[in-house]
């Protein structure tokens, strides 16, 4: 097979590679209309977790679009093993791989991962894929969220094999795969929206193809990706040379009670080249808070995408200027058979925060830490209409943190993924349960110059006998951290009540689990209540610098009492007139400063 | 005497397209707006185009001062009332981001702020059920308490599952208008009767910010037109379509993109009528810039629009992209030292410095004036004399804080618009992946023509229309637009136990309502009827629409939708799943009315007229003044051709023809560039 060198220059005009750039992203938004509009779990069709992504003839992502960083991060190292596994030789038109192998450098089982080559003239010149978060993968619990200790109990996993072969589905694979799920007309569809989005973008770059030839083709996708790498080896090689450490902690994996697992990262920057070390992380955990190799290089790619202009173009060029480094069997990078589900929804978004951290030390883009959890709480049980059994993953938003330029946004998805909630009116159309309440939880936030974002208070009541809920859910202990003097956010909260109790009571107490956060198969029945409060983000400079008009406009909007204004930010405010007492809070400042001694 | 009119209201001018009904004569006029009383230009217009208010027996009004409002944020207060524990809707959203690798995007605060997001006790479940009955005595309560806080003067009302069961929120308005009298109010199942309730709502809550000021708007034209002796009143709506003006002021949000979409309705037509395929329409007036793709000449529409990122509109509308830039916008000097163009423009009051009217801030159309770019002696027909002076005066200021010529300065205000107005372009293009540059760049509004050529060359697209009227083009689309009113009917059932009886009880009663209402609305013609059904796989979420036959349908006319929705499903999505459940989820009947055609109008073809001026025009500072023909626009007859550098004046235009550009005129008066 004679494959050109890459080239070191860039040879197509920068208005077609503009176009042929953005046409595939819009290939990619499409793939993702197609999939919202066709699939049958609300994890698709309104929380959108999946992401669809092009790559190229070589096995190199040339373009994807605004879904989900942990995903696209890992189609990075997935698409190309997966490839190489069934192997390209063995490829033929209208044939479709799928796996979803969290050992082959998946993020864990219930991505699901499709790959579909693209032949011009008997060559493959693209590939089409859709890594989706399939809701029930099988499994001890419904909706794959758990305290499970090993991949057995995570659920069933397939190693990359063909899906379709010639336009045919394989019907023996899709028999094995809905045998072993709760919700086998849901995951078929599911499956069939995935793989029509493939088609659908097949088509797109068919047409690109046929308009523009082979050879553009193919010199588009060298150079988008050489854009992007130029763009990004400059960023880096403006960060000063050096090597920066952050730890933080995950507070618990589920199984042993209250002992923490640490996360431990160094960024290496010599020039234009960056390394991120997680060497002296902790081993691997005992429940499914492990991290798999994938998870961990995407947590790397999203820290350091953040920390760019978001202007770089998203692709292959992005990745090839960084280097990660995690020690196999450790929590970055779990060995078989360790379970790591919940690795890639919470212990994700803390990994990210360790290396935001990290960039702290030289870059003002950074923030302070955020929610850092999914609120991946599981629902299962039979439908007490048609007997049928059902799964839900319930998924929440989170405060972020405060940065240098604002404050942390309130109730949005954390940064590992990029997820909707689900509308409170599609979850009770299909599902036995009602949200009593859903909204802000005031007063409760990491404080600072920029505070961290509110987190959210749900109250769900179930409607039926026998819900099983399970969680991975993070939080409840290690509050999100602030930065340069910002107060640390709030605790998650998630605790029950049965019917015509008053009390709400946690997991540990009331089931006994090992983890207020992490546990599988509680049992609610009709006239239940479960309360879930997200945590709040950390604040990023000295609250007492916050601008007493932005700690104003939170007490008109009754986030906050005048009492706390006056005790965490030394803001004087007169309730009567509805303003800032300007000279009261000046004075009080000034003491405040003097009485911490400055 | 028969006369239709159609009127576009926008920020700056007010144009008016009278079509006499007997001769097929076309009459344009272009006035100021009033933006604090915008129906006196409605009527300046017809006064000053001699017409008699009397023979006007159909007017089509499009406008942008629902648009202005929301881009502006100057609406009315508004108070949100929805289902207890749920007050915070519009601050949770649906909690993704438009970027994903962005930590400094800030979520957008919505329209109103949480003290006055009230929640109330009452709660219905997803049949219809209620699980906690509307507490009256709390509403009461809040009411009054609403009522007497600051300047609040609409209220808008999304409680969950109001869709299935609107008791709560007609009793919530029975309530307010008892204790409130004069307040306006909007419920989320009448502005938008489909689940979502964070969409419903932020639709609802913009329907009301937008309520106070339409309803105002809406009740003086209606009066006027009264007073007038006008037939027919029309409101020209987002999707292309129009409404009463009854609807119009029950339903603002529907008026969103009612100033674009006239002129996206015109393009097509002409697009269509001349072959051109695919189309990209600008429309650049005095304070906002919009840009639509027409692939095939076709609109394009959506109902996944935001207004910001996260602030969601979720009715159909043309799919147009609008940014603040046009001839009114401001130029200014950024902290950083550097120069900044709109989004705030001079509007009708004072507009530009060169209009004499007291603009004191240098405009984009005063960098054109510096620059010898606008050919005044036509403008207005001669209405507005160009104060060149004045626009020196107030260019001078900035080219002295910037240390720049003059000129350098004009020319960087128009370099800096036109960089503003391309990306808009690209929004709409390149961004998705299209490539321009085999489109006609359709270039209309006063000041589109102007800058259609640097435009074109920025995306490479080669040919430009300029239509015969550019400055009344939104006006004329008005004149186009289908009477058309949409009726739906929410009604679960699986195909495999469809109601036969049901389901034509149902179509039938959607099309006795539609024809009552084009009866009322004093149409003499019946509207042709065109029904659909929206299907799904059991267990989906979106449906597909399916078009449907009229009459008595018996159950293969659903077999062979069944069969249309596997097609479609294919063809949209890459799949279908054969013998797979189907529901139906609605049911919807379209009235269209007889459609008015608009007859271009001919010109006889001739050879070009001679110049009437040359003058120095400055295409690029550093090259001083090129000499530039000046010619007449309504001189030119058919088939005649003018080469580049050029001036093109006309009534409500000009035209400008780069050196390099030429430019040939069609049987219809339009200009045809090759940019």
């Amino acid at each position: 097979m004679a494959v050109a060198a890459t080239s070191t220059e860039i040879r197509t005009d920068p208005f077609l590679l503009e176009i042929i750039r953005n046409f595939l992203i819009t290939t990619c938004k499409e793939m993702g209309i197609a999939m919202m509009r066709t699939s049958y779990s609300p994890m698709f069709n309104e929380a959108l977790d999946f992401s669809c992504v092009v790559f190229d003839g070589k096995g190199e992502m040339v373009a994807q679009a605004p879904y989900v960083p942990a995903q696209i991060g890992s189609t990075v190292h997935v698409v190309p093993t997966a490839i190489a596994e069934v192997g390209a030789e063995n490829l033929e038109p209208g044939d479709v791989i799928f796996t979803n192998d969290p050992y082959r450098s998946n993020c864990h089982l219930p991505e699901f991962v499709v790959v579909k080559p693209y032949f011009k003239d008997g060559r493959i010149l693209a590939y089409t894929a859709n890594i989706a978060h399939m809701t029930d993968v099988g499994g001890m619990v419904p909706a794959a969220f758990g305290d499970h200790q090993n991949i057995f109990q995570e659920g069933i996993r397939f190693p990359p094999v063909k899906i379709y072969e010639r336009d045919e589905e394989i019907e023996s694979v899709f028999k094995i795969l809905i045998s072993n799920v709760r919700t086998p007309k849901h995951s078929y569809g599911d499956m069939k929206a995935m793989i029509g989005s493939l088609y659908l973008a097949e088509r797109r770059i068919d047409e690109l193809v046929t308009r523009h030839g082979v050879e553009t083709f193919e010199q588009c996708c060298d150079d988008v990706k050489l854009v992007s790498e130029r763009l990004m080896r400059a960023e880096i090689a403006a960060w000063p040379d050096g090597e920066y450490e952050a730890e933080g902690l995950l507070e618990d994996d589920g199984v042993v009670p209250d002992r923490p697992w640490k996360i431990k990262a160094t960024l290496v920057i010599r020039g234009d080249e960056l390394i991120v070390d997680f060497t002296g992380s902790d081993s691997q955990c005992f429940g499914p808070a492990n991290q798999t190799f994938g998870t961990t290089a995407s947590a790397a790619y999203n820290a350091v995408l953040h920390m760019v202009s978001s202007d770089i173009p998203y692709n292959h060029g992005c990745y090839r200027p960084i280097s990660v480094i995690a020690p196999p069997g450790s929590f970055m990078n779990v060995s078989y058979p360790g379970a790591c589900v919940g690795g890639n929804s919470d212990t994700h978004p803390t990994t990210v925060d360790v290396l935001l951290e990290a960039f702290s030390q030289f870059s003002g883009r950074s923030s302070a830490a955020d929610g850092g959890t999914c609120g991946c709480i599981g629902f299962g049980g039979q439908d007490p209409e048609t007997g049928e059994p059902y799964a839900h993953l319930h998924l929440e938003g989170v405060g972020w943190g405060g940065r240098a330029d604002a404050d942390g946004n309130d109730v949005q998805f954390v940064k590992n993924g990029n997820c909707a909630n689900t509308p409170v009116e599609v979850a009770e159309a299909r599902y036995p349960f009602l949200n009593i309440e859903y909204q802000l939880e005031p007063g409760q936030v990491g404080h600072g110059k920029h505070r961290g974002g509110f987190g959210s208070r749900r109250v769900f009541r179930f409607l039926a006998d026998g819900v099983h809920i399970s969680s991975h859910t993070n939080r409840h202990r290690v509050k999100a951290w602030g930065l340069f003097g910002g107060g640390e956010g709030t605790n998650t909260i998630l605790a029950f009540r049965r019917a015509g109790e008053t009390e709400w009571v946690r997991a540990r107490e009331a089931f006994g689990s090992a983890s207020y956060g992490k546990f599988s198969n509680i049992v609610m029945n009709e006239g239940d209540e479960m309360l879930f409060v997200t945590p709040s983000g950390g604040g990023y400079g000295e609250p007492l610098e916050r601008d007493p008009e932005l700690v104003l406009i939170d007490w008109r909007d009754e986030l906050l009492s005048a009492e706390q204004a006056r005790e965490h930010y030394g803001v004087v405010i007169d309730e009567a007139a509805g303003s800032v007492d300007a000279a009261a809070t000046e004075a009080l400042r000034s003491e405040r400063r003097g009485g911490a001694g400055l | 005497m028969s006369t239709r009119a159609g009127v576009d209201t926008g920020g700056t001018f007010t144009d008016l397209v009278a079509l006499d009904e007997a001769t097929g004569e076309i009459r344009i006029t272009k006035v100021l707006s009033t933006p604090s009383h915008p129906s006196t230009a409605v009527f300046d217009a017809f006064a000053k185009a001699g017409l008699d208010t009397r023979d006007i027996s159909y007017f089509v009004h499009g406008m942008t001062v629902a648009t202005n409002a929301l881009i502006e944020r100057k609406g009315a207060e508004v108070a949100l009332l929805t289902t207890d524990g749920f007050r915070d809707i519009l601050r949770i959203q649906r909690v993704t981001r438009p970027r994903h690798f962005d930590l400094h995007w800030v979520k957008p605060k919505h329209f109103v702020p949480r003290s006055r997001c009230i929640g109330v006790p009452e709660r219905v479940l997803r049949d219809g059920s209620v699980l906690v009955p509307l507490d009256e005595e709390r509403l009461r309560e809040e009411i009054v308490r609403l009522r007497h806080s600051n300047g609040v003067s609409a209220v808008a009302v999304s409680y969950l599952f109001s869709f299935v069961h609107p008791e709560h929120e007609l009793r919530t308005r029975e309530l307010l208008e008892e204790l409130w009298p004069g307040v306006q109010v909007s419920l989320s199942h009448e502005v938008l009767p489909r689940w979502r309730e964070y969409e419903r709502t932020s639709t609802t809550v913009l329907d009301a910010y937008l309520k106070p000021l339409m309803h105002d708007y809406m009740q003086q034209l209606e009066d006027e037109c009264e007073a007038g002796g006008i037939g027919q009143l029309l409101i020209l709506r987002s999707n292309g379509g129009v409404m009463t003006s009854q609807k119009a002021r029950e339903q603002p949000v529907a008026l969103v993109r009612s100033g674009p979409s006239g002129g996206i309705m015109a393009s097509s037509h002409v697009g269509k009528r001349l072959g051109l395929g695919d189309l990209i329409a600008c429309d650049m007036g005095g304070t906002s810039f919009e840009a639509c793709l027409l692939p095939g000449s076709e609109p394009t529409f959506t109902n996944l629009e935001e207004l910001e990122d996260g602030v969601p509109i979720a009715l159909t509308m043309v799919d147009a992209r609008a940014i603040g830039a046009g001839g009114g916008s401001l130029a200014w000097v950024d902290a950083a030292g550097i120069l900044k163009v709109g989004p705030e423009s001079a509007g009708a009051d004072p507009g530009p410095a060169c209009y004499g009217r007291g603009g004191t801030q240098a405009t984009v159309t005063d960098a054109n004036a510096v620059l010898g770019r606008l050919a005044p002696e036509f403008l207005l027909a001669g209405d507005l004399e160009l104060d060149v002076e004045a626009a020196a005066r107030v260019l001078d200021a900035l080219a002295g804080r910037l240390g720049l010529s003059r000129e350098r300065v004009a020319q960087g205000i128009v370099d800096v618009a036109n960089h503003n107005m391309a990306q808009a372009l690209r929004l709409v293009s390149t961004d998705r992946g299209y490539d321009p540059r085999g489109s006609t760049l359709v270039a209309y509004g006063g000041a589109g023509p102007l800058h259609a050529c640097e435009l074109a060359r920025a995306l490479q697209i080669r040919q430009v229309l300029v239509p015969y009227y550019p400055g009344a083009f939104s006006a004329f689309g008005a004149l186009l637009a289908d009477t058309r009113f949409d009726y739906t009917q929410t009604a679960w059932m699986q195909l495999r136990f469809l109601d036969l009886g049901r389901a034509n009880e149902l179509f039938e009663a959607l099309e006795r309502r539609a024809l009552d209402d084009f009866r009322r609305e004093g149409f003499a013609e019946a509207p042709r009827l065109v029904r659909s059904t929206d299907m799904r796989y059991v267990g989906q979420n979106w449906e597909l629409s399916v078009a449907m036959p009229g009459g008595t349908l018996g159950s293969e006319d659903f077999e062979r939708a069944a069969t249309l929705f596997e097609r479609e499903h294919e063809r949209f999505y890459g799949y279908s799943i054969p013998g797979e459940e189907i529901e139906l989820l609605t049911f919807n009947v379209a009235a269209v009315g007889a459609r008015h055609t608009v007859e271009l109008p001919r010109i006889e073809p001739g050879p070009a007229p001679a110049p009437i001026d040359r003058r120095g025009v400055v295409f690029r500072a550093d090259d001083g003044p090129v000499e530039t023909a000046v010619y007449r626009r309504e001189t030119f007859p058919a088939g005649c051709q003018v080469q580049g550098p050029a001036l093109i004046g006309q009534i409500d235009a000009t035209t400008l023809l780069l050196p390099g550009s030429s430019a040939r005129v069609d049987e219809y008066g339009n200009l045809l560039i090759t940019a």
